[in-house]
């Protein structure tokens, strides 16, 4: 019962920007070397300090960005389990909607349309990931003979424990 | 299609490039058309060389033709111009059909009140309108699943198993209200009108060894389908 009972809500705002921020970096690292060493002078030694001033300069600006857009996005998924009382894949694909929405708001009403449907899109394929993920792994729970009923859990009218849907199904 | 390549150490040749590829031809003789094209880009480009030589910088371009048409090919290069064709256009079906069965997976999963979502969402319902549950836990109940380790909860943890031809679904899930927590079990049955009905729903209360039944048809339901 230990794994639930701490809200993971308000605190889960500054992890995923700080994930979010260390994938940006890592990702505007990888890109900005390889972009720093095409677009540098030629000689090695110059392509390689090309390379690494981009990385510098560059690095950090993706990583921040990617920060904004995590953490925007997290503070908003929590502000709607906090109205829905319910957390579900709608919260979010809502939320990456609102993200892309209000990161454009300064390019006007058609761009925020715009990278909303994209942010929508973008975390609804996410999310179909990781319901996919749920299936294939929740497969191998399926009863081992399946002509044989699963047992009720035993709550039902007297009550010992049950523990775990999926340990305790003993399939006679 | 043409496609021509180009070589040119200027900007303003692109401008010429892209002009050739949006330029639109009144003319219905789409063959003549694009020799027309072609012939007013070379044209230009003759021009713009000229130019440059007179102005005494060495400029080096090549505008070819690559890709003839389907008609002036020999058999083999026919054979091996459909066999990259038919290549390329499996690459393009494999990934329109991936992402639409993942389009049609994630809407399934959003939209039925079969899927597993869509029965958790009926489920949490029913959950909070029970009155015997708002008095145990108290008035705003929330609910989630499985805690992941990046602090994700939505996911239920469930499974969906078919006896005898009748598909049942298994589900866990978890509410909290301002007294206390519970775990909501339930199993729902397909009856014989290919509808999802509670075979049973109860809540475990955390602080109190109490169940509450919210649903138990157990009975009715396994006669219904002995019947059938």
């Amino acid at each position: 019962m230990e794994e639930y009972a701490r809200e993971p809500c308000p605190w889960r705002i500054v992890d995923d920007c700080g994930g979010a921020f260390s994938m940006g970096a890592i990702g505007g690292s990888v890109f900005h070397s390889i972009k720093g060493y095409r677009n540098a002078p030629a000689g090695h030694y110059r392509r390689l300090i090309g390379s690494l001033t981009a990385v510098k300069t560059r690095a950090p600006i993706t990583g921040g960005n990617f920060a904004v857009w995590g953490g925007l996005f997290s503070a908003i998924d929590c502000s709607l389990v906090y109205v829905r009382k319910k957390e579900d894949p709608w919260n979010s694909i809502t939320s990456g909607a609102a993200t892309g929405a209000i990161l454009s708001v300064r390019n006007g009403v058609a761009a925020m349309a715009g990278s909303a449907l994209i942010g929508g899109v973008l975390l609804a394929l996410i999310e179909g990931i990781g319901i996919m993920f749920t299936r294939f792994s929740a497969e191998q729970f399926k009863p081992v003979d399946p002509t044989q009923m699963p047992q009720d859990p035993q709550q039902l009218p007297p009550k010992p424990l049950f523990g775990g849907e999926q340990t305790s199904n003993s399939y006679q | 299609m043409i496609s021509i390549r180009i070589c040119a150490r200027n900007q303003n040749k692109f401008q010429n490039f892209s002009q050739l590829f949006f330029n639109t031809c009144p003319s219905k003789d789409t063959k003549l058309c694009k020799n027309d094209i072609v012939r007013r880009f070379l044209h230009r480009n003759a021009l713009n060389q000229k130019l440059k030589e007179d102005s005494g910088r060495h400029n080096t371009q090549i505008a070819e033709q690559k890709d003839k048409p389907f008609s002036e090919l020999s058999l083999g290069q026919k054979v091996a111009r459909t066999g990259k064709d038919a290549s390329y256009l499996t690459v393009i079906v494999i990934g329109v059909s991936i992402t639409g069965a993942m389009f049609y997976m994630i809407g399934r999963e959003l939209f039925s009140r079969e899927s597993p979502n869509g029965v958790y969402s009926t489920a949490l319902k029913d959950c909070t309108n029970d009155v015997r549950i708002e008095a145990a836990l108290g008035k705003p109940i929330k609910g989630y699943g499985e805690t992941t380790r990046r602090g994700r909860r939505r996911f239920t943890s469930h499974s969906e198993y078919e006896v005898e031809g009748v598909k049942h679904i298994r589900m866990k899930f978890y509410i909290e209200g301002p007294h206390n927590k519970g775990t909501v079990h339930l199993e729902k049955v397909k009856d014989p009108n290919n509808k999802y009905q509670y075979r049973y729903m109860f809540v475990d209360l955390d602080n109190s060894n109490r169940s509450i039944i919210i649903e138990d048809n157990r009975q009715m339901l396994d006669n219904l389908l002995k019947q059938v």
